[in-house]
């Protein structure tokens, strides 16, 4: 591993997880990053998929996995797939390898929004938090709630962003509230109702969006810098805190998060209204652009 | 429940070279290959590590050894758990030496631990394992089917080399001590002296680590290819579910009706509460007196299990923790809710503790596990363990240790 990948996952070692030279029949290049749930390994597919690509990005997840998770995991997975949104990061498949569950996804050069390839100008990252919100408004559609909106599962594509990694942490692990705190500050995009023991809705994952929103925009979290390393103490910190808003945060933007952070019955209701606030804010700025 | 048992009931297990086809740990012959580092034979476990001529270098052996003599101290015959845990903090401290390599017998086979240029080599089947960019790497693996060569990295590493005429070197064999060396050989010992093993292992599956990945061979991928399943343009089985309800209804609401009903007081605002509770545990307004009326409803969350590494899971209904709770029937009956444990260090029993909601309590219980469910008060550093079968009451951020995970009860309900 080069010094500069060590620095994209956080400067942390990776010390118990040496890059394996395949996972299944999958050639490993190298590591992308580590989250809670697992790693991900950019590699080469095999041909048997018959990919045009030359490589997809494969997410390898922590521990063994039992065949009837396994089995909840790939009806989840297909159910996205679906879906057909250009929003939602593309599948190719799923696996076991040895006992770990692992996917093939598209690999997007850019990587995501919580450590970005290249800096983003605000208006790309209203977009893409645009894009991540027309998502999870289709997963809603369709009765599936993605749980784990955060930065790090916003891809940068090309064209359009791409909302990735859906939680699988539920239907691999039932009553799972969060795959962990100790890596991406996951906690810091739970509603804290979810916190409290309620299941995730529309209501919690704008409340999510508004929080990526935030971090994205501003580059701090809605409690500061939470413990990275003591996950009990920033459940407690976030359990206790308000969540207040970054003053560098625009205008126009704070209004957003704050409409997504209100209270469950004056919250924004959908994700879908969200994404067209955003949008019609971005397009706003843009017209400005242009007209000055 | 005996080995073969425990082999049809695991789901992914394979054979296992039975234990009992070779000798304990101990009536294997080890030949050191000469050379200026550090080879040291203990009961159950045998260390190649790097000696460097400095004050550090000779600290950091010493305390290696230290862990080696500590272990044959405590008479423990099958050190490799502990030794692999306190080698490794030792490694991660950067308190051990900059290569070593070890093996160390476990309840039924191996645990190998390497660091820096250490590698491990079964050179007749043309096994190798080296840690490659890890800083440490700890490993279970079977017994190995043939001699067994540890070293610290040198090229050309066939077990042959280097050594004195075979015939002679038969009779080589260091039993115990620390003694110069560039590397060892741990084999079984010539035809004559092979003896049925006295006692060695344990059949209880529940005792068994983690079966290694890579069915036994250990060059083989970690993770070899066993299942795969097409995602995209592939359509789930199930029927389409209903669009999520608009607002706060979540997904599992539905859940709620089917939850175990309790009785408690009710705050201002409708919130299902403890009665032994001052303030509303969802909007934390004071319980006016005056509502005093005792109702019923479904149960609301008692709190959370918030483990070591940051997973959090609600405390919505009855957990049966363990490194495969699948193998229990009120598990695939969907009365218990599974939740894995892995650790690297195989002391997790299948099914290890079970986590009982009774009315407003939370109850921890231990299912006879091989190691033990360690319980502390709040904050407090003083362990203690469960008895099996005995269930106990969770006090608000009770800390619960379970081999090498943790976790801690963050209660929303709990009485003060
Ligand atoms: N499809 C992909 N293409 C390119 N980079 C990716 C892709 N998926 C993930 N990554 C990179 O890998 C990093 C780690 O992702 P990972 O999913 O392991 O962690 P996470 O999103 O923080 O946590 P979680 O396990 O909860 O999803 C991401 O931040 C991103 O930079
Ligand atoms: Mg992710
Ligand atoms: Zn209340």
């Amino acid at each position: 591993m080069t010094a500069s990948e060590a620095e994209l996952i956080g400067g942390r070692s990776t010390t118990e997880h040496p890059v394996p030279a395949h996972i299944a029949d999958y050639q490993v290049q190298r590591a992308l990053g580590y989250g809670n749930s697992g790693r991900v390994y950019l590699a080469r597919p095999p041909r048997r998929l018959g990919l045009a690509e030359e490589f997809v990005a494969v997410k390898l997840f922590n521990g063994p996995c039992a065949d009837s998770a396994y089995e909840r995991g790939v009806e989840e997975l297909r159910a996205v797939s679906a879906l057909d949104s250009p929003y939602l990061a593309k599948v190719y498949e799923a696996g076991l390898a040895g006992d770990s569950f692992f996917y093939a996804m598209h690999y997007v050069v850019l990587g995501s929004l919580s450590a970005p390839g290249r800096p983003l100008s605000q208006t790309e990252v209203l977009l893409a938090v645009s894009h991540a919100a027309s998502a999870a408004h289709a997963l809603h559609e369709a009765g599936i709630a993605h749980a784990a909106i955060k930065p790090s599962n916003v891809l940068i594509g090309a064209r359009s962003a791409a909302l990735s990694d859906l939680g699988l942490g539920r239907s691999l692990r039932p009553g799972l509230t969060m795959t962990g705190v100790a890596t991406s500050g996951t906690v810091e995009y739970v509603d804290p109702s979810v916190l409290r023991g309620d299941s995730p809705s529309r209501s919690s994952e704008v409340w999510a969006l508004g929080a990526t929103l935030h971090r994205a925009v501003a580059g701090v979290g809605l409690y500061g810098e939470l413990s990275d390393s003591e996950p009990l103490v920033a459940i407690r910190g976030v359990m206790s805190a308000n969540p207040t808003l970054a003053r560098n945060l625009p205008q126009d933007i704070t209004a957003i998060v704050q409409a997504c952070l209100d209270s469950p019955d004056r919250r924004i209701p959908t994700a879908g209204e969200l994404a067209l606030r955003i949008t019609d804010l971005a397009q706003v700025r843009e017209g400005i652009v242009s007209g000055g | 429940m005996s080995r073969a048992g425990g082999e049809g009931t695991a789901p992914g297990s394979r054979p296992r070279v039975a234990a009992t086809t070779v000798p304990a740990f101990d009536q294997m012959t080890v030949t050191v290959r000469p050379g200026s580092d550090v080879v040291a034979r203990m009961p159950g476990v045998l260390l190649v590590a790097r000696s460097a001529d400095t004050h550090e270098g000779d600290r950091s052996l010493r305390a290696v050894l230290n862990l080696l003599e500590a272990s044959r101290e405590g008479g423990i015959r099958a050190p490799g758990y502990r030794l692999s845990r306190a080698l490794r903090r030792l490694i991660e401290d950067g308190a051990a030496p900059s290569d070593l390599a070890l093996v160390a017998a476990t309840d039924d086979g191996l645990t190998v631990v390497l660091a820096g240029a250490g590698a491990l080599a079964v050179s007749e089947r043309g096994w190798r394992l080296t840690c490659e960019s890890a800083m440490v790497l700890v490993r279970e693996v079977d017994w190995p089917p043939a001699p067994l060569l540890l070293n610290l990295g040198q090229p050309g590493c066939e077990i042959g080399e280097g050594m004195p005429d075979s015939r002679l070197a038969r009779s080589f064999d260091l039993r115990a001590g620390v003694v110069p060396g560039s590397g060892a050989i741990l084999a079984s010992p010539p035809p004559p002296h092979i003896t049925t093993p006295t006692g060695t292992v344990a059949l209880d599956s529940d005792r068994l680590p983690a079966p290694s990945r890579d069915g036994g061979s250990l060059s083989a991928s970690p993770f070899p290819p066993r299942r795969f399943d097409r995602i995209h343009g592939i359509g789930p089985t199930g029927r389409r579910r209903p669009a999520l309800p608009r607002g706060v209804a979540g997904l599992e609401s539905a859940e709620a009706v089917s939850r175990a009903r309790v009785r408690g007081y009710r705050c201002r605002d409708g919130h299902l509460n403890d009665p032994r509770t001052l303030f509303c545990a969802i909007c934390g307004i004071r319980m006016a007196e005056s509502t005093g009326v005792f109702v019923e409803g479904p149960r609301p969350p008692l709190g959370l299990l918030v483990f070591d590494n940051g997973a959090s899971f609600s405390l919505d209904e009855n957990y049966l923790l363990g490194r495969e709770p699948d193998v229990d029937e009120r598990v695939r009956a969907g009365q218990l809710r599974p939740l894995v444990l892995f650790d690297t260090s195989g002391v997790i029993s299948r099914r290890h503790a079970e986590i009982r909601l009774e009315d407003w309590d939370v109850l921890l219980v231990d299912c006879g596990s091989a190691n033990g469910t360690l319980v502390a008060e709040r904050e407090a550093t003083v362990w203690s363990a469960l008895v099996p079968g005995q269930p106990i009451r969770m006090l608000p951020s009770m800390q619960v240790r379970i081999g090498e995970r943790s976790f801690v009860f963050e209660s929303l309900h709990g009485a003060p």
